[in-house]
């Protein structure tokens, strides 16, 4: 008995995408791959993120 | 917007980049608006316990942009690049099943903060009700914050109605309270200046250096708390160059810059809620006016935390049939019930709870920028996110990867020996490491460790991405 119940498991585990979620990650998938932070947003993440705290915490201090 | 893009950002699927219409100017408002909140004058009191005005001011904003630095790494990549939600975004490291454990860290997070901003939004507006001669003087609470509670989660109940697009209307509208923190600001410092300065912190331990990293560890905490948050509403945004700037001024400045509210009132008139020092300095007039921006404060926050609550729930297989009104339904019913039948009960008790599972987002954000930017080199496979079953790329062992559970736990662990969240009894290295930055090292450390013993299982899609990176180069 425990054969059945464990394929369906697995055809359930397998099932499609639902058709709009599909259709999303085709379209994301066919344009160019994204990218996430430019030259200019790691800039400002250097000089908020660590220069700015490291002055900050040498001027407090 | 036109009804497919309405649908989509109410569902935690990856959003087309004709979706993300959300502009700088945009993003800045809705976070910042997010950010100022009640919690702010509790973060000022916490700092100015231990420190001065100025030490607290260097401390508290250096230890806010560390934070938003780290939450920003972590969940930004994915959720910019896909245009999902900061849950979503933990698959690649937790498993098309592991990731209910972020998911439950974000609920619960979200869930019980929005439900302690929500009972102070309802105090302060009875308080409100009071200072404008609505009410009697001495009305209680009683049964007015349950009614307000229950007042405040229609609002925003039809507010996110309309989605994402409710939280940037409920914005665009409370906005201006940001601003009148600030005036708040200006008031006590131009007229306490002298006695700010020379006011010495109630419980400041005898290390200074001690007090110093706990203002800092203050400041880091605070914004790495925001990690459940950012990813709904940076997913709304078309690329990275747009979410730094506006991730960094509205989401994180704000912070500390309203907490020097609470800082300088607990320092000078030993006591952070602005409603009862502004009476002290300007008269009902300006208590009115606190307590309308505390009124204010609160209510945006909780808007932009259902939001990203529900579109975290959304991940879950059960939740992705149901409507956005149920949904929402759902998210708001704990945050109801809350406010209408234990408000004092939560109030007093919950606190610690939040301290304890804030612990756990300094190492995840640990595992995340490890895994994106070191293990995968920023190869991500958005497919892979919503596949599940043996064999796909992110099911690593029955859609869990160990890997990430250890790497956590370490990170969790590594806090609370460093530092414990709730009697701050520390050990002798945390005044030179602060709490949350070895939390998540170590959570780093191990998850490389334990990450690498996967990629050399074949699990976790590890090999696909290193064949991927080398046929592009």
């Amino acid at each position: 008995m425990r054969r059945p119940i464990r394929a369906s498991r697995v055809n359930d585990e397998h099932q499609a995408l639902p058709a709009e979620l599909e259709a999303r990650i085709a379209a994301l998938e066919s344009a160019a791959s994204p990218t996430d932070f430019d030259a200019w947003g790691w800039i400002w993440m250097v000089l908020f993120g660590i220069v700015l705290p490291a002055a900050l915490i040498a001027l407090g201090w | 917007m036109s009804e497919p893009a309405a649908a989509a950002d109410e569902s935690a699927w990856p959003l087309l980049p004709s979706e993300r219409t959300w502009g700088a100017a945009r993003l800045t408002l809705t976070l910042a608006t997010t950010a100022a909140a009640t919690w702010c004058y509790l973060i000022g009191e916490s700092v100015g316990s231990y420190l001065g005005f100025i030490q607290g001011s260097m401390a508290l904003t250096a230890g806010c942009f560390i934070g938003m630095l780290l939450v920003l790494l972590a969940a930004g990549p994915a959720c910019v690049r896909f245009g999902i939600d900061s849950v979503a975004a933990t698959k690649p490291q937790f498993g098309t099943r592991g990731w209910v454990v972020p998911a439950v860290l974000q609920a619960v997070s979200i869930i019980g903060w929005n439900s302690l901003l929500i009972i102070f939004f309802a105090k302060s507006a009875v308080q409100l009700a009071v200072a404008l001669k609505l009410l009697a003087p001495g009305t209680g609470g009683g049964a007015l914050v349950p009614l307000l509670t229950l007042f405040a989660c229609a609002v925003i109940f039809t507010a996110l109605r309309r989605g994402a697009t409710g939280v940037s209307l409920v914005s665009n509208i409370l906005f201006v309270h940001v601003f009148v923190g600030l005036w708040m600001l200006y008031l006590i410092v131009s007229h306490r200046w002298p006695e700010l300065v020379a006011a010495r912190p109630a419980l400041q331990a005898q290390q200074p250096l001690w007090n110093y990293t706990t203002g800092v560890e203050l400041g880091i905490g605070t914004t790495l708390s925001w990690w459940p948050y950012i990813g709904a509403m940076i997913r709304m945004a078309p690329n990275g160059r747009t979410i730094v700037l506006p991730v960094m001024l509205g989401m994180c400045l704000p912070v500390p810059l309203l907490s020097l509210i609470g800082l300088a009132g607990v320092l000078v008139l030993k006591t952070s809620d602005p409603s009862q020092w502004l009476r002290t300095v300007g008269g009902p007039t300006y208590a009115v006016v606190s307590l309308a921006f505390v009124t204010a404060a609160n209510f945006g926050t909780t808007t932009a935390g259902i939001y990203a609550s529900a579109v975290g729930l959304r991940n879950f297989q059960a939740m992705q049939r149901r409507s956005w009104t149920t949904l929402l339904l759902f998210t708001i019913m704990p945050v109801a019930c809350v406010g209408i039948f234990i408000p004092e009960l939560f109030f007093a008790k919950f606190g610690n709870f939040l301290a304890l599972i804030g612990v756990a987002f300094a190492p995840l954000c640990g595992i995340q920028i490890m895994d994106y930017f070191v293990l995968r080199r920023r190869r991500l496979d958005v497919r892979a996110m919503y596949t599940q079953g043996p064999g796909h790329p992110y099911a690593f062992w029955g859609g869990v990867n160990p890997a990430a559970l250890a790497a956590l736990a370490a990170g969790c662990a590594t806090y609370v020996l460093l530092l414990n969240p709730i009697s701050y009894r520390s050990s002798s290295w945390y005044p030179h490491l602060t709490a949350s930055l070895p939390a998540a090292a170590s959570a780093a450390l191990v998850y490389f460790l334990a990450g690498s013993l996967v990629m050399r299982a074949g699990r976790g899609g590890y090999r696909q991405a290193e064949h991927e990176r080398q046929n592009a180069t």
